[in-house]
């Protein structure tokens, strides 16, 4: 590959509509993916990832902006015209071709030698083991197979980017854990860069190198999965991404060794360094349920003293939703371990301890 | 338990028995108005004709055999009917030119009510439809005024002084064609229409993806999957085009005879029913040899659809 990147989208604005009527699908955004990268477009139903990966495809073209791939500019180029292939959502197979039809349909448009398409259609109908259906017409498939033949299809040009457009949302929960293996197993098999967008941010941490969060058409964060997880941007990050808790906090004291916070109720917390502290200031506070240790009984210094309002059992876990004695309430995640005896029901008095490494401070 | 195939068998034959009760009044209707008529046709070729038209009940062969072979008027050797041949063969000729240019037509403006929102689409149907509501020879008629020599085409060319005198089109074998494709044309629109209405136009996205041109988009992608409904409406064109009557009369002026004309022909002025008869059977094989052998080179799939 020529270039460092294998996608670059710089400053994409993407509209429809016009006047008063316009939605902006795609605002001002600017994304490198680079060589061999499985990276995901991950956001809520209308956030604009999908419209992100037809301009990539090149179904739409941008209003203003530019695209790169492999250091050539194709903002304006064709989608046949592009080293890039799609996996779509309905699989969108041609009813009146075979499985092998079907694979070697982007070879055959691309004027290749029958001597050439023939062992590269074999090549993929191993690679996704569909061997014994190669002359079975796509309709009389399974779901399952459907997605393997549509990934065979879209994988048989040796494209320079894969797209693949929410390919396991219409797939049952096994099937659809298999194929997220199947799907890193092809990605490192093919060396290809897999653009992947899903609304699931659980399918999102399992299976990426990067993630890009979208909302409202704009990107609010890019990064590896843990980075996205341990120190979200913003708050719709956190919430989307895991759970989260947030509590309003006003800076007491900073310093290097750490911040001295107030809570809405009074108590006092202790609080991560950060940068930009300056005492009078108020925060968000955001921590995840499960960094939050319970305790019975009185809290000791430091912990806050809240009455359990309800648990949820979920087998390897068991959620707390806790309520303080200002009225807010935490969500708490404790593991279920054989040693643990004490067991909270609604009504008792419990204590919370928030490491001060688990909190971060969030823009609102 | 042992009862249960016996109960089975008997419910089946019962199923059976009742189906057939239920088609009788359709197979009826069929049977008068499909077969019985067809058959009045096959009988009245071998009969003798009238004085004065009609047929006398007198057995022959005389009206089949002029079908094939014209008899010399003064020593009754037979040759090949060569005129009926020709005239068989510009009828032919003239349906498949106008299934062609339907088919050129028909296509872009399916695919235009096709693509638009769902809304306007049941407007531009309308419209499509809107020509059924009118006679067939008023609209003949319409485009005769159209293209005549001081019609609206010819006034408007010589007022904006482009020509000096008219251009001949009415009575030309264009016209008839023209006259032809604009009856037919609704008949192709609406069966590729409710095709394309079907068509997953992601499917279009998938092949535009996979490095297909948009024209290779069109015949490896949208023409396979859409070709019941080209199938189907060549043949409500081809059909009735072959016994066409009234706009090869009206826009070619007579001059060129169409199969219809000739049997038309044989029931007026020629006062021959039997032999009219007889050519109307011998155009029925022939629209049935045109059908098996199309249906047969568009793979079938069209008749399967359809049949």
């Amino acid at each position: 590959m020529g270039s460092k990147y294998a996608v670059e989208i710089w400053r994409v604005t993407k509209t429809y509509g016009s006047g008063d009527a316009a939605v902006v699908a795609v605002n001002d955004v600017t994304l490198n993916i680079g060589n061999n990268e499985f990276f995901t477009l991950l956001g809520p139903s209308g956030c604009g990832k999908t419209s992100l990966l037809r301009l990539i495809a090149g179904f739409e073209f941008p209003a203003t902006g530019d695209l790169i791939l492999d250091g050539e500019n194709i903002t304006g180029t064709p989608p046949y015209k592009r080293s890039i292939n799609t996996v779509f959502q309905s699989y969108a197979l041609f009813p009146h071709m075979t499985v092998a039809e079907n694979i070697g349909f982007g070879l055959k448009m691309l004027n290749k030698p029958k001597s050439e398409i023939e062992p590269r259609v074999q090549e993929m109908l191993r690679l996704v083991q569909m061997e014994a259906l190669a002359n079975r017409p796509v309709a009389k498939l399974s779901g399952g197979q459907q997605q393997r033949v549509a990934l065979a299809r879209a994988l048989a040009p040796s494209p320079k980017v894969l797209l693949l457009d929410e390919p396991l949302s219409a797939l049952d929960y096994k099937l659809r854990k298999e194929m997220q293996v199947e799907l890193k197993r092809l990605q490192a098999e093919t060396g290809v860069t897999f653009i992947f967008v899903t609304h699931d941010q659980e399918e999102a941490l399992t299976m990426s190198d990067r993630i890009a969060v979208m909302s409202g058409g704009k990107l609010l964060q890019v990064g590896e999965p843990r980075d996205i997880y341990n120190n979200p941007a913003d708050r719709f990050v956190a919430s989307f991404i895991g759970e989260a808790n947030f509590l309003p906090a006003t800076v007491a004291a900073a310093d290097t060794t750490g911040a001295a916070l107030t809570l809405a109720s009074g108590a006092t917390l202790k609080g991560p360094i950060a940068d930009d502290l300056a005492p009078g200031q108020t925060v968000t506070l955001m921590i995840r349920p499960e960094h939050i240790r319970i305790a019975g009984g009185p809290p000791s210094p430091g912990a806050l003293a809240g009455t359990v309002a309800d648990l949820a059992y979920i087998g390897t876990d068991t959620y707390y939703k806790v309520r303080l004695a200002d009225g807010a309430s935490l969500s708490v995640r404790r593991q279920n371990r054989p040693e643990d005896e004490q067991d909270y029901s609604p009504g008792d008095a419990v204590a919370l301890s928030l490491p001060a490494s688990a909190l971060r401070y969030l823009q609102e | 338990m042992s009862a249960a195939p016996d109960l089975i068998t008997r419910q089946i034959q019962r199923d059976i028995r009742n189906r057939w009760l239920l088609s009788l009044p359709a197979l009826l209707i069929i049977l008068l108005a499909a077969t019985g008529p067809l058959l009045i046709v096959v009988v009245y070729s071998l009969l003798t004709p009238g004085d004065y038209g009609d047929v006398k009940w007198v057995f022959s062969t005389e009206a089949w055999v002029s079908v094939f072979f014209q008899r010399d008027m003064f020593d009754d050797t037979l040759t090949p009917a060569s005129a009926h041949l020709s005239i068989f063969m510009r009828s032919v000729n003239l349906s498949v030119m106008t299934t062609v240019f339907t088919v050129l037509l028909g296509f872009p403006t399916a695919w235009f009510i096709a693509t638009r929102p769902a809304r306007s689409r049941d407007l531009w149907l309308f419209l499509i439809t809107i020509p059924f509501w009118t006679n067939i020879l008023i609209r003949t008629y319409a485009m005769l005024e159209v293209i005549r020599n001081e019609g609206l085409i010819n006034t408007f060319l010589m007022r904006s002084g482009l020509i000096d005198k008219p251009l001949q089109m009415l009575f030309t074998d264009g016209a008839v064609l023209a006259g032809m494709v604009y009856t037919c044309l609704p008949m192709m629109v609406l069966p590729i229409y409710a095709s394309l209405e079907k068509l997953d136009f992601r499917l279009v996205e998938a092949a535009y993806d996979l490095y297909a041109t948009p024209f290779r988009v069109l015949t490896k992608v949208i023409l396979p999957i859409v070709k019941p409904g080209v199938v189907a409406g060549s043949i409500l064109v081809f059909i009735p085009s072959l016994g066409a009557y009234v706009v090869p009369i009206l826009l070619g002026g007579g001059k060129t005879m169409m199969v219809g004309n000739l049997i038309g022909l044989q029931f007026g002025q020629g006062r021959n029913w039997p032999l009219g008869a007889a050519l109307s059977i011998t155009l029925m094989v022939v629209v049935m040899i045109a059908l098996l052998a199309y249906v047969r080179y568009s793979g079938g799939k069209g008749a399967k659809a359809h049949g």
